[in-house]
Parts: structure tokens; sequence; C-alpha cells
């Protein structure tokens, strides 16, 4: 027994099993269950559902209100704040007919305080849909945005008081314009019904406009019934308990316990996989993979890069603890690809698609990965996007890099159909970070500026380059070891928890004992770049001299290794303040090297191409062999346009 | 009688190889000062660094990223898919996708330059099939003048005909999209999209055979009328449809092997050393030659055809007489049959 006690002691079972139980301690839930019925018409593309929600006022004081998301009403018409800010930002594509768009309605909402004495008792109240209820857009002022609603509540919900609100509602399933919507018979439904939003301790709500973000809600349980026409497969959030056929329909019923989302899939066409996910030391996971017919003879490819994810994840941050995960492998052209959702994500692949590509390997490693950073640590990522998205760009690069190498360069030909692998070109995802020099993107916005109000062409870079880059950074600073105990507490502590930057920031700061207010506040609450360089290496009469230089504004300690003639090295620290340094050397060996920051460990650095200097670099013969190439190309170009002639 | 046409044609052709040549330098010399500005820009964002090596001993994406981002310079300069079969297939998919307008202007503008050009060569390579043995530059490039004005009206009239083919393939485009919008098979979507394409770059080739016929009409008989020229090569294309169909065919073979070679053996981005560049160069430059050289022909086959089912090997007398006179050079050769179908 004591033998049995020791082992489950020091095993990560132990961990993932109270973490699921909610010990150290997870945030109490406002929302703390969805109980709903959809039922979906595929002519229609319309889903009738209900919900019965219970909610607990959990904050200080009485609150007026509740304050619900209607995400589809973003795909209502084209004046929502999410097209008007797509048609700025993203180039949304296809020709939209009347019948693409979608909508949520409300047509029915009720209202009972729940009294713990008499849990089937108390007060219901209708509230009228039309003088009671209201869009607001609370980040924009859009008058004609309707994807917060508002419930004026016919008296206050007292501190710890809890309601029952009971829903009907309407979803118009669009033709995708972004993760949600339906393409042929395939359907895949996330944020399909009234979603409370979250209420704050000091009373607030925190209920954004959907416009360029994604999502945050409260953990809940959610026991949802899903009908579908039968023979339909379906893969939802949590696990299937009861089927039941009747009447040319199947309805499926999901719960699960912990999550803050439920998404759905179904459509007839999936070919269905299972496999057991086992490695010594993690708990078991069930894994199910609805595949689309033309992706068949992908499947262990999926299955490869999922078990990957929850192998390096778990030994790494802590155990994924649900003990079942679906992969939806996407219909082709339906938008639903790349997209997490608590204990379902979607993939993504091409019906053509060569071994090396790193896909669907690079998506679904990233896509399973948030399980971890969203689906348990569940960051507000209307306002701290970065804490899911950087965390898990930066994991995932770590995990391709373990279990994924090499890939190579694709390029993809007519229109995208025919894939060519250049077996020559292995990608380097550091490369395809894009910090573009001093032009870079890090500078359009701070990235401690609340998600949802970056401006044009700063999320993606703030949400998933920068902090991914921010985190490597720290790696290397700290040492992988050192900052993996770090990445642990702060999953082990925040598991079911919404933390903010502030809470990663003290972990970090508690796991090492060093202050970084230094690094956070030129990373996090600056848009100041970072760029050091080799500016020269000089002979004079009295010695040779390296000078380096700090061209961006931002400020970060470098080594600087120099090389001499006869292979003996110098390393020297320079704490990077000022904006030059000099140092000299009375040797004879000639410097044949020098490297500013040589391990990397500056993963920020805008445009290393400048941080070295190479005594009779061979800059002569790169330019001309890549310029030679570059003419051959032009070259064919040149012929095929006297194809007129 | 087609393989008789393929052997005149290449003894025509081989009779004009230092002629080939020429246009092969100008399509040279056009590229050139560009890839020295871009060899220039790759010189100065290098500098002394260590990617310099990198970039010799093979690959390093991170370099192309950055070299992207601190130049403003032509399309696929920082683009590194420009090696190996890259240089054939990217090239290759703009034209079939109809992206060669919105390039950049310095790139579409070199391209008019050698369009024009080969509208003057391509008239010049059929004339001077009427000589016998080697043709002397001052020849060709005089029956080039003597013919631009037609060959231009001709060639004006087919970018009529591939602005129309390539509208045509953006409304099927249009027509798979709307047809296609529920298909969730990426296979039945391929497939249309293929099948879009092999019938608008079908019409697109056969429309370039047919002009390229009409061309040497226009040549041959001293037609002034390209537009009856061009009927003329319709009326005459349905008669010999055997002869004229296997000659359209065995210069798409000849094309489909040239790019299924090209793309197997172009050099990739090995080279270390500077003989090593050279000769990835040297390589690439053979199958540019090839192309041309496979231009060339196709004029001077349809030559060849027009002459093998006028069974009139030359000029009549009367005509040639005209224009050998007018450039004071001799005829070559004196064989006057005389025959050849009325004007």
């Amino acid at each position: 027994m004591r033998r049995l006690a020791r082992r489950l002691a020091g095993g990560p079972w132990l961990v993932g099993t109270l973490v699921f139980l909610g010990w150290p301690g997870s945030a109490a839930a406002g929302a703390e269950s969805y109980r709903m019925s959809a039922h979906l018409d595929p002519e229609a593309r319309k889903v009738l559902g209900t919900a019965e929600i219970t909610w607990l006022n959990s904050s200080t004081v009485a609150v007026p209100d509740l304050q619900f998301h209607l995400y589809f009403n973003a795909w209502r018409d084209s004046q929502s704040s999410f097209l008007t800010a797509a048609e700025r930002w993203i180039r949304v594509g296809g020709r939209r007919l009347p019948e693409d768009w979608g909508g949520i309605d409300v047509t029915r909402i009720s209202v009972r305080s729940i009294d713990p004495e008499n849990p089937r008792g108390g007060v219901r109240f209708s509230q009228d849909l039309a003088a009671e209820t209201e869009f607001i857009q609370p980040d924009d002022g859009n008058p004609y945005d309707k994807t917060v609603w508002r419930v004026l509540l016919k008296r206050a919900v007292q501190p710890g008081e809890r309601l029952q609100i009971d829903l009907e509602f309407e979803t118009k399933v669009p033709r995708t314009f972004a993760r949600t919507g339906f393409r042929g018979d395939y359907f895949f439904l996330a944020h399909w019904f009234p979603k409370l939003g979250v209420l704050e301790y000091d009373g607030t709500w925190n209920c954004h406009q959907f416009i360029q973000t994604e999502f945050f809600s409260d953990f809940s349980r959610y026991d949802v019934r899903l009908t579908v026409p039968s023979g339909w497969i379906v893969g939802a959030t949590g696990r299937e308990v009861e089927r039941r056929q009747e009447g040319g329909q199947t309805t499926f019923r999901y719960v699960e316990d912990k999550v803050h989302e439920f998404a759905w899939v179904t459509c007839p066409r999936f070919q269905e996989f299972k496999r057991t996910f086992q490695v010594r030391g993690l708990p078991p996971v069930e894994l199910r993979l609805l595949l689309m017919p033309d992706h068949l003879g992908q499947e262990d490819r999926y299955f490869a890069a999922t078990e990957a994810t929850l192998r390096y994840y778990g030994e790494w941050f802590g155990p994924y603890p649900y003990g079942y995960l679906t992969i939806v492998d996407p219909a082709f052209g339906s938008g639903s690809g790349g997209m997490e959702y608590p204990t379902l994500f979607t993939g993504g692949t091409r019906w053509w698609n060569p071994k090396g590509s790193g896909s669907p390997e690079g998506v679904t490693v990233h896509e399973c990965g948030h399980q971890f950073w969203y689906g348990i640590v569940a960051s507000n990522e209307f306002e701290d996007a970065w804490l899911d998205e950087g965390f898990n760009t930066y994991s995932t690069e770590r995990v391709m890099q373990i279990a994924f190498q090499p890939t190579f360069v694709v390029r993809r030909y007519l229109y995208g159909f025919v894939p060519y692998l250049f077996g020559d070109l292995v990608r380097s995802e550091e490369a395809a970070s894009g910090l573009n020099g001093f032009e870079s993107p890090l500078k359009r916005d701070v990235m401690a500026r609340p998600a949802y109000q970056y401006g044009p062409g700063a999320y993606r870079v703030n949400a998933y380059t920068k902090p991914a880059l921010m985190l490597l950074t720290l790696e290397r600073l700290l040492g992988w070891d050192a900052f993996r105990q770090v990445l642990a507490t702060y999953f082990g502590r925040f598991a079911f928890r919404h933390p903010r930057p502030a809470d990663f920031q003290q972990i970090l700061e508690e796991q090492t004992g060093k202050d970084f207010s230094w690094f956070w506040d030129e990373t996090l609450y600056s848009s100041n770049v970072f760029d050091y360089a080799v500016e020269e290496v000089a002979t004079r009469r009295d010695g040779q001299e390296v000078l380096v230089r700090r061209w961006g504004e931002a400020i970060f300690p470098v080594d600087i290794r120099i090389v001499f003639e006869g292979g003996d090295e110098v390393l020297e620290q320079w704490d990077g303040r000022d904006r030059w340094h000099r140092f000299r050397y009375e040797r004879p060996e000639k410097i044949t090297r020098v490297q500013v920051d040589p391990g990397e460990v500056l993963a920020l650095d805008v445009r290393r191409v400048n941080n070295s200097w190479v005594r009779d670099a061979p800059t002569r013969l790169a330019a001309r062999k890549w310029s030679s190439k570059w003419a051959v190309w032009f070259q064919h170009m040149l012929e095929f346009l006297a194809f007129a002639g | 009688m087609w393989i008789d046409i393929l052997r005149t044609g290449l003894c025509k052709l081989w009779g004009q190889r230092r002629l080939i040549l020429l246009v092969y330098l100008l399509n040279l010399v056009l590229a050139l000062p560009l890839a020295l500005e871009v060899e220039r820009q790759w010189r100065g964002f290098l500098g002394a660094s260590e990617a310099a090596e990198e970039l010799v001993q093979g690959f390093n994406g991170r370099w192309f990223s950055e070299f992207g981002e601190s130049t403003e310079s032509w399309d696929a300069v920082a683009d590194p898919t420009v090696s190996g079969a890259g240089a054939l297939l990217g090239p290759l998919d703009l034209f079939v996708t109809g992206r060669f307008p919105f390039l950049s202007p310095v790139l579409v503008g070199a391209g008019g330059v050698y369009l024009a050009f080969w509208i003057f060569a391509g008239g010049a390579f059929v004339a001077s099939c009427r000589f016998k043995g080697r043709v002397r530059w001052v020849d060709w490039a005089g029956l080039g003048v003597r013919y631009f004005g037609r060959c231009v009206r001709l060639a004006i009239l087919f970018a009529v005909v591939m602005a129309a083919c390539f509208w045509l393939s953006a409304f099927l485009g249009g027509v798979v999209e709307g047809a296609t919008r529920d298909v969730v098979d990426e296979r039945v979507v391929f497939g249309w999209t293929m099948a879009r394409l092999t019938l608008v770059m079908g019409l697109l080739w056969l429309a370039r055979q047919w002009f390229n016929y009409a061309r040497a009409l226009v040549i041959v008989e001293e037609r002034s009328s390209v537009g009856l020229a061009l009927l003329r090569a319709l009326y005459l294309m349905w008669r010999h449809a055997a002869v004229f169909g296997a000659l359209v065919v065995t210069l798409l073979l000849i094309s489909w092997a040239l790019f299924g070679v090209g793309i197997r053996v172009s050099p990739g981005v090995g080279q270390e050393s500077g003989v090593g560049v050279f000769m990835a160069f040297v390589v690439g430059q053979v199958f540019i030659l090839g192309r041309i050289t496979h231009r060339a022909f196709s004029g001077v086959g349809y030559w060849a055809f027009h002459q093998r089912i006028l069974e009139a090997w030359w000029l009549p007398a009367s005509v040639g007489k005209e224009v050998f006179e007018e450039q004071g050079v001799a005829s070559e050769s004196p064989q006057e049959t005389g025959g050849g179908e009325k004007q």
C-alpha cells in the first residue's frame, strides 16, 4: 500500500486528477452549467435550440443585467463589427448569396432564482424581449453590431444568488466566414448558442464584441443533446453518453464537466478512426478521428501529431486530464480548419499533401496543443490573446523541432491544387516569423494592449509571433529545464482558471528568484524592437577593434564571441545599453569571426543578418548564386511572355 | 509526310542556328542587368555576414525572409523556390493562371521588349526558310523587317484571342466555383479545375498553332491581309487535318518533354563553388535555348507543312526575284517551279 501510494504520489496521474477535480483551486464559475438541445435542419441550415443555464453571481455586488455573446450575429449582415474589420484587414473571399448569411435569434427567455432550500421552486420571470433586452457595443460603439446582447433583469441578482435561465433560440448557420458554418452536408458549429459573458468579481461584465479576437467564458458543465438526420456522424466536445434513434433522426447526448465551450460537427461522409494514446507516466487518452474521405491515407499523420503533442505537452507542462479527444479533419473549403475547442479540435490537410511538408502535422500539433493553453489554462482571448496563442506557438515549435524534422518548403501551383516539395529547401520556422527588420510589424502596437484594441495589422504578430519569440528568449536565458519548471508551475496553478499576464510574471519571478521587470518593460509593455549588430572590424596601428552597435530601441544584454586565427576565442559580455561599444585587442592573430549573441538568446532580434562578421565571407559567391537562379527563373518568364508573339 | 515535314523544318532551323543564338542572347541580355541588380542587393544585404556562408552551403529560409523584407525589388527576388524545378514551374503557373500582367512593371516592360523582338524574329525565321543552307544575319534581319508589320498585326489579333481565353478561364472559374460551392471532396473540385485549365490552355495552344500557320501563309504567299491568311489557314488545317494534327501533337510532346526533363534535372541549391554556380547557370541556359529552339521550330515547321502540302519547295520565281531585287541579294536557289496555289 505504501509502495502504491509512493508511486501514485510521484506520478503525473495524481497531478492530473487533482487538477481535474479543481485542486489547487479553480475559480468559482459564473455560468455553472449549460443543458442544451439542438436540432439541426440541414436543408434549412438552421439549428433550433433550447438552453437551460445555471448561473451564479460570484461577484461582490448586485447585478442588474445579464450579458450574452451572440457570436453568430457577426455574420448576420455586412455591417457587423467583425465584417467591417474583416473587410479592412482580411479579404473575405467568395461570393455571398443571401442564403449564405447567418445569425442567431433568441425567441424566448425566462429567468428563475434558484432557492437553495427548494431548487425546483422560486419565482420565474419571463423577460420581454423587446423592452427588456438590447444589443450593446461596449468596444467600438457600432450600432449595427449585435454580438453582445444585454438582458435587463426585473430585479438585480444578489451576490451568491443563483439563477436558472431558460432560452429558446434559432441559429441560422452561415456559409463559413470564419471557423464555423456549413459547406454542403458538412456542418461545423461553434459559438452557436447564446453564451453568457464572464462576470468579474467587481460586478462588471467581461463580454466583448466579436471583432478580431477569439473567445472567453466560464468553465461549466455542458450536457447537450444533438439531433441530426440518422446516418450522420457527430463529433462534439465531451463524451458521448447516450444515443437514441427516432423517426429518421438520431439524438446524441454529450456531457462534459469543466469546459468553457461546446462545439460540434456533423457530416454523413466522415470516416471514423480510433486509437488509444498510451505513454508511460501519462494517463491514457481515447482518440477519435473523423476523417473526410478524400483524405484517407492521412489518418496516421493526424494520430502521430496528436500523440506527439499529448506526450510532450504532458511531460513538459502537465497531463491532459479528460481521457478522450476528438480530432476533426475539416471538409475542403469549409473554413473550419485550424481551430481549437475543449476536447475537440480541427486540423486541416489537402487531398494531395506530400510527406515532409509539415502539414497536417503542424496545424494538428498547434490545435491539439491548445487543449492545454486555452482549454485548461483558459486565459481571456479577447484581452490577452498572447497568453494562449503565444504560449502555444512556442510550444508547437518545440514539438515540431523534436518530432517532425525536417520539413521542406512546398509551393502549391495551379490554384493551390498541385504541390511540389523542394527537397533541398529545409524549412526554418523562425524564418517564417516575419519580424521584418526595421519596418517590423512589432512596432504596430504594444503587446500589453488588450487584443481587441490592437490596431490594424497588429493582432497576428502580437498574439502569435512576438510572444512565442519572447518565451523562446526566456527559455534560452534560463535554460530549458528551469523554464520548463516555470511553465509547468504556471500550468498546474492555473489549470481550469483564467490567468492574466501578471500571474505568469509572478510565477516566473517566484520560480527563478530574479526580477524580470526589465524584460517585460522591453517586450510586453513596449513596441520597441531589438536589433544588435556588428558594425565594423578594423585593424589599427595599436591593434584590432570590434565595434558593435544597438540599432534597435529595446535593450538586452548580449554576448559577443570573437574568434582569432588559430581558433582562439574570446567571449565578451555587453549590457547592450549604450548605442555602441568597442572592444580592442592587441594580439598578432587576426580576427576571423565576430558574432553578436552567438547563442541566439535574443530570439526577438529583428535582423540577424547583421549579427555576424566573417573575414573573407563568400558574399559575392552567395549573391551570385541566388541572383543567377533568379535570372534563370526570369528567363523562363520571358519565354512564356513570348508565347503571345 | 509528317516525318518529311519535321526533317525539312529541322534542316531549315539548322541553317538559322546562329540566329537562334541571337534570340537567346537577347533573352540573356534582358535578364542579366536585372540579375546583376539583384546580385548587388544581395551583396548589400549580406555584407560580411555569416549568412553568406550559409547561403553558399545550402539554404536557410531566415535569410530569404530578412532579405525580402529589406528590399523593394521585383517579384520572386527573395523567393527560394526560383531554384531547381521552380524556375520552370513558377513561370508556368503564373502564365496558366493569367497573372503575368500583375508582375512588377520592370519585368513586364522587359517582357514587352522580348515579345516585340520575338514578333520580329518569328517572321524572320519563317521567311528565311526560302534560303538554302546557312542564312546570313543581314538577310534574316531584312526579312524580319519586311514582314514585321504583318507579324505585328497577327500578334495583336492573337493578343485578343489570348485575352479572350483568359477571360474564358476566369468565367469558367466562376462557373466551377458556383457549381462546386457545396462540394466537400477536393478531388471533385480539383478535377473541375483541371478540366477548366485543360480546356482553356488547349484552346490557347491550338490558337497559337493556327496563328503560327497563318504567319507562314502570310510570308510564303505574300499576303497583306492577315485576316484572310487566318481564314485560309483554317481551311488548310481542316483540309489536311491529319498531318496538321500530327505536327501539333509532335510540337506539344516536344514541349512537354522539354519541361519534364527540365523539371527533373534543374539544379537545386547544392552548389558551393563558383564553378558549381556557373555550371548550374549553364544548365539553365541549355533549357532556355531549348525552348527558344522549340519556338523557332514551331514557326519553321508550319512553313515546311505549307510547302509540303502545296508540293512546292521554293517560292514562285516572280515573288522570289522581287524580294531579292529589293534587298540587292541574289537568290540562292534557282529552282523555279512556278507551282503553288494562286493567291
